[in-house]
């Protein structure tokens, strides 16, 4: 099946904004999109993975290692000197619902096990995601042992297995990115702050909107080719955009009376912890990179603020109004003085 | 069905409009199934309510015949599990050759065919969640046993639903993945007369659509009534398009008419929409009918349908209150055959139910169920240095490389709270109640509970929440409570134990939390008078007391009183006096209960 392109995608700014932010800097530490049904959470994330630039890598190692700066952990690359190199598309690994653990972290090859009695370790979807993303639709529904596992190796960047006699490290790096309706049940709270972003995904009530959905998605069922063909050109362009960011986000500064304020933004909000801070300063300057700024700028700040901190409030049985709001109201008073 | 006059007002001719009605529905069933055998892969499927079962088949029948092809028809059982339904290891190939051979899934195996849900409301909601993303991406990936499988999955889905309660028929967003959502409450199946399309009709329809016009005044209109009906979701408005597209086609239009969009809503928002019953007009004694063209003599009491986007919205009003009340007939019917329940036969056993997570070293005959696979994937290592296992079997395997699968039990708990919201303190009683469900639910372990809101006030109970695990839903709904009126105590007990008998039926575990001074002044049947209400108080104590289902009862009186210290003893309940409001302190004790009896 043809995938609706990420260009033509109408409405949700924050989501596309926090996955872009996402490919340009990882470290930001993953995106959760909650919202209604049928508002495009998922179209969103899958279409991501055809805009993303390809990578190089290295023929034949399971843990797609970039030819020239192999992972210090892969014990593929590190065995003998001259392999050949292969593009790729960027791995957008889907995360089915009934995975089970063998098949996420990796396990013994029973077939060459059983039939040479040779030992080897057979790659799990962690090792198809490294220098990628995993996605986990319905992220509510998934066991929690499971989510809290690709938690770990998200943060850690390695995915350590240690069973059936087996004992591997491999590089796992990859953007965790999660999506459920709340309505289905919600995220533990343990969860939902380890999380980088958070977006609030929800439907637009504007006539003009709508319209304009429909018909893409009309014209995209009808003649899936000829859509593509049509946006190809926005296509490249932002993939251009996203290559450029990538290559100058080193070089962007925070300046010191910005990170003052995100400071400030979070004790104002009683975000507890680091997390918060960092993954504000991260996002901002990914956000900062892909409108091609060298300098963070307030502004830049309170836009990613309700991103990077909706899911870290610390809750407040009297304060019934919406999160984004809570983070909204805060930046306005500390940015007033 | 063809159009006829309205009837006049003798019971004679209102049989025969109901006739008519019951004729108009199927024809909109059978148009549906033209429009899925014509666009299978936008339209997706439909969820038939209350259908009988001669319907189902006559149904699928007819979808059959649309489809081009020799399509085949594929039933999926709820009970299904995810290897049968998604693929996974075919445990007898695996043996025989000692290496792993895979197995594929229900859903692959469905591809280019028709997939049949009946009982689609008991489908639990994982699986829901599972056969959702299949019908999303068209394809069926597994990764789960050691395999990695991958292959196309795409087949219209037809979902057959009836449940107890009112209230979304598909869980996980299932419903919003399909096109069409119908009801067929009361249709009989001696009353279909001939049809009007035929696999002819479709196939010519199938060379027409790519032509058909939409006018640009019908699109906007009949997204403009999604957002009045309160539809959130964008598939529906897109649905809603494509079926109006189909149904031009299959009429042999060149452009969309008002009336195709128009039809095409009622088919699609119908069961979409989130409109209150009173805002309703009167049913019309003609609903609009398939492929009648152009026939605007539609005789409503309501305004002139100059607008397009009044006419559609009206469409489905009109649909929707014609639909509740058919529901309502069948319903009240049921109630009264009621099969008394025990409990006997849902013991849950956690050594073979529930989801895997998992395998652990043990003794298949006394531990569980074998897990094939992490027992091969054991005793792998070891082959070179045992013997040759005798009898030509491929693989040595000993006693100590069993592994058993580890299951999470599932015996969930269910909190429903029975609250008071009679008289002037009501709000405060409720704004209790809805403190000690969101402390509840935002707790850590809050993800094994569901929690249900039972208010009783004036003549009778209602369920304000249906048993939920979100706190986002439970904040929605609780945020506009009513109160005031009179204290029908016993309706709330009643409530109260059905709702316990249904949801031990779906192997929940219900707890019954209280919150009453144990007063009541209505007696069941909705007439005021003490004695009559707290004999009837006593009596549906006692019912609720046979179930054996745990139940707490605060005492909200400011002093504490006999007659609730009574009422909780008549249904076995621990009492509790609770003379001052307290949230935190409802949900620890409702915690202590719970805790109490996950470990009996």
């Amino acid at each position: 099946m043809a995938i609706f392109p990420f260009v033509a995608i109408v409405g949700q700014e924050s989501l596309k904004d926090a996955l872009l932010m996402s490919a340009v800097e990882p470290a930001i530490g993953g995106v959760l999109a909650l919202g209604d049904r049928g508002t495009g959470k998922s179209t969103a994330i899958r279409a991501l993975a055809a805009l993303l630039p390809e990578i190089e890598v290295t023929r034949g190692c399971p843990y797609h290692c970039a030819p020239d700066a192999p992972a210090a952990l892969c014990t593929i690359c590190a065995q003998k000197a001259p392999r050949a190199r292969e593009r790729i598309g960027a791995p957008v690994v889907d995360l089915p619902l009934g995975a089970t653990e063998d098949r996420v972290v990796g396990a013994l090859d029973l077939e060459r096990a059983l039939a040479n009695g040779e030992k080897r370790f057979e790659p799990g979807l962690l090792a198809r995601a490294h220098r990628g993303f995993l996605y986990i639709d319905e992220v509510n529904l998934l066991d929690d042992h499971l989510v809290d596992l690709l938690l770990d190796v998200a943060a850690s960047g390695e995915n350590v297995v240690e069973r059936e006699g087996l004992s591997v490290r491999h590089p796992a790096r990859f953007v965790l990115v999660g999506s459920g309706n709340p309505e289905e049940g919600d995220l533990r709270p343990q969860l939902l702050d380890r999380f980088g972003l958070c977006v609030d995904v929800r439907t637009s009530h504007d006539l003009a909107e709508r319209m304009e959905i429909v018909r893409r998605r009309d014209a995209f069922e009808r003649d899936p080719a000829a859509f593509l063909k049509d946006w190809a050109r926005k296509t490249t362009a932002l993939r251009k955009k996203v290559v450029e960011a990538r290559a100058c986000i080193g070089d962007v500064t925070l300046p010191d009376a910005v990170l003052e304020k995100a400071v400030e933004l979070c004790m104002t909000l009683g975000a507890d912890g680091l997390r918060g801070e960092l993954t504000l300063m991260r996002a901002a300057r990914a956000r900062a990179a892909l409108s091609g700024e060298m300098l963070v700028s307030m502004e830049t700040l309170k836009s990613v603020a309700p991103l990077a901190l909706r899911h870290r409030l610390r809750k407040d049985p009297l304060d019934d109004s919406d999160a984004g709001v809570r983070v909204e109201r805060a930046v306005s008073e500390v940015f007033v003085s | 069905m063809n159009s006829a006059a309205p009837p006049p007002p003798d019971r004679q001719a209102s049989r025969e409009a109901f006739e008519r009605m019951d004729a108009a529905r199927w024809g909109q069933a059978d148009l549906a199934a033209a429009l899925l055998a014509l666009m299978p892969e936008r339209l997706k499927g439909a969820v038939f309510d209350g259908a009988a079962p001669e319907l189902a088949g006559l149904l699928q029948d007819r979808l059959i015949g649309y489809l081009p092809g020799n399509a085949r028809l594929h039933r999926m059982p709820v009970s299904i599990t995810d290897d049968r339904m998604m693929g996974g290891l075919d445990l007898a190939a695996t043996l025989a050759t000692g290496r792993p051979v895979a197995e594929t899934g229900l859903l692959v195996r469905a591809h280019k065919g028709v997939l049949i849900v009946p009982m689609a409301e008991r489908l639990p909601g994982r699986a829901a969640a599972q056969l959702a993303r299949v019908i999303d991406t068209g394809e069926c990936e597994t990764e789960r046993d050691g395999l990695s499988l991958r292959a196309g999955a795409r087949f219209v889905t037809l979902a057959f639903a009836d449940p107890d309660e009112p209230g979304e028929l598909l869980p996980s967003g299932l419903g919003d993945r399909l096109a069409f959502g119908l009801s067929l409450h009361g249709v009989s199946p001696a009353r279909i007369r001939e049809e009007t399309l035929t696999p002819e009709l479709v196939a010519a329809a199938r060379i027409r659509l790519p032509d058909v016009q939409v006018p640009d005044e019908l699109v906007e209109a009949l997204i403009e009534s999604a957002l009045r009906l309160g539809i959130r979701s964008m598939r529906a408005p897109a649905f809603c398009l494509a079926a109006a597209r189909g149904i031009a086609a299959l009429a042999g239009r060149e452009t969309m008419s008002d009336a195709d969009a128009a039809l095409a809503c009622e088919l699609v928002f119908a069961s979409r929409a989130q409109i209150r019953l009173e805002a309703a007009p009167p049913p019309a004694p003609e609903p609009p009918e398939a492929s009648d063209e152009g026939n605007d003599e539609r005789q409503r009491p309501q305004p002139e349908p100059d607008d397009l986007t009044e006419l559609m919205v009206d469409a489905v009003r009109v649909r929707v209150s014609l639909d509740r009340d058919a529901r309502a007939r069948r319903i009240r019917v049921r109630t009264r055959q009621e099969v008394p329940t025990g409990k006997s036969g849902d013991m849950v056993d956690s050594r073979r139910h529930g989801s895997r997570i998992g395998a652990r070293a043990g003794d298949p005959r006394r531990d569980g169920r074998l897990d094939l696979l992490a027992t091969l994937r054991t005793a792998a290592p070891w082959q070179r240095i045992r013997e040759a296992p005798a009898g030509g079997a491929i693989i040595s395997v000993r006693a100590s490389d069993f592994r058993v699968k580890r299951f999470r039990h599932r015996s969930e708990a269910v909190v429903i709270f029975v609250v008071d919201a009679s008289g002037s303190s009501a709000m405060n009683r409720l704004a209790e109640a809805k403190g000690a469900i969101e402390l509840l639910l935002s707790g850590c372990y809050a993800r094994r509970e569901s929690v249900a809101l039972i208010a009783f006030r004036k003549e009778g109970a209602d369920l304000l929440l249906p048993p939920t695990r979100s706190l986002t839903r439970v904040k929605r709904s609780l945020s506009r409570l009513p109160g005031g009126g009179g204290t029908p105590l016993a309706a709330g007990i009643a409530a109260a134990a059905q709702l316990a008998k249904i949801e031990r039926r779906k192997r929940k575990a219900p707890h019954v939390v209280f919150l009453s001074d144990g007063q009541g002044n209505i007696a069941l049947d909705g007439t005021p008078g003490r004695e009559r209400a707290a004999e009837d108080a006593r009596d549906m104590a006692r019912r609720l007391r046979a179930l054996e289902e745990p139940v707490l009862f605060f005492d909200i009186s400011k002093r504490p009183s006999p007659q609730a210290e009574l009422i909780s003893t008549e249904m076995g309940a621990i009492y509790r006096p609770l003379p001052v409001a307290d949230a935190a302190r409802v949900s620890q004790s409702v915690r202590n209960l719970l805790l109490d009896q996950a470990r009996t």
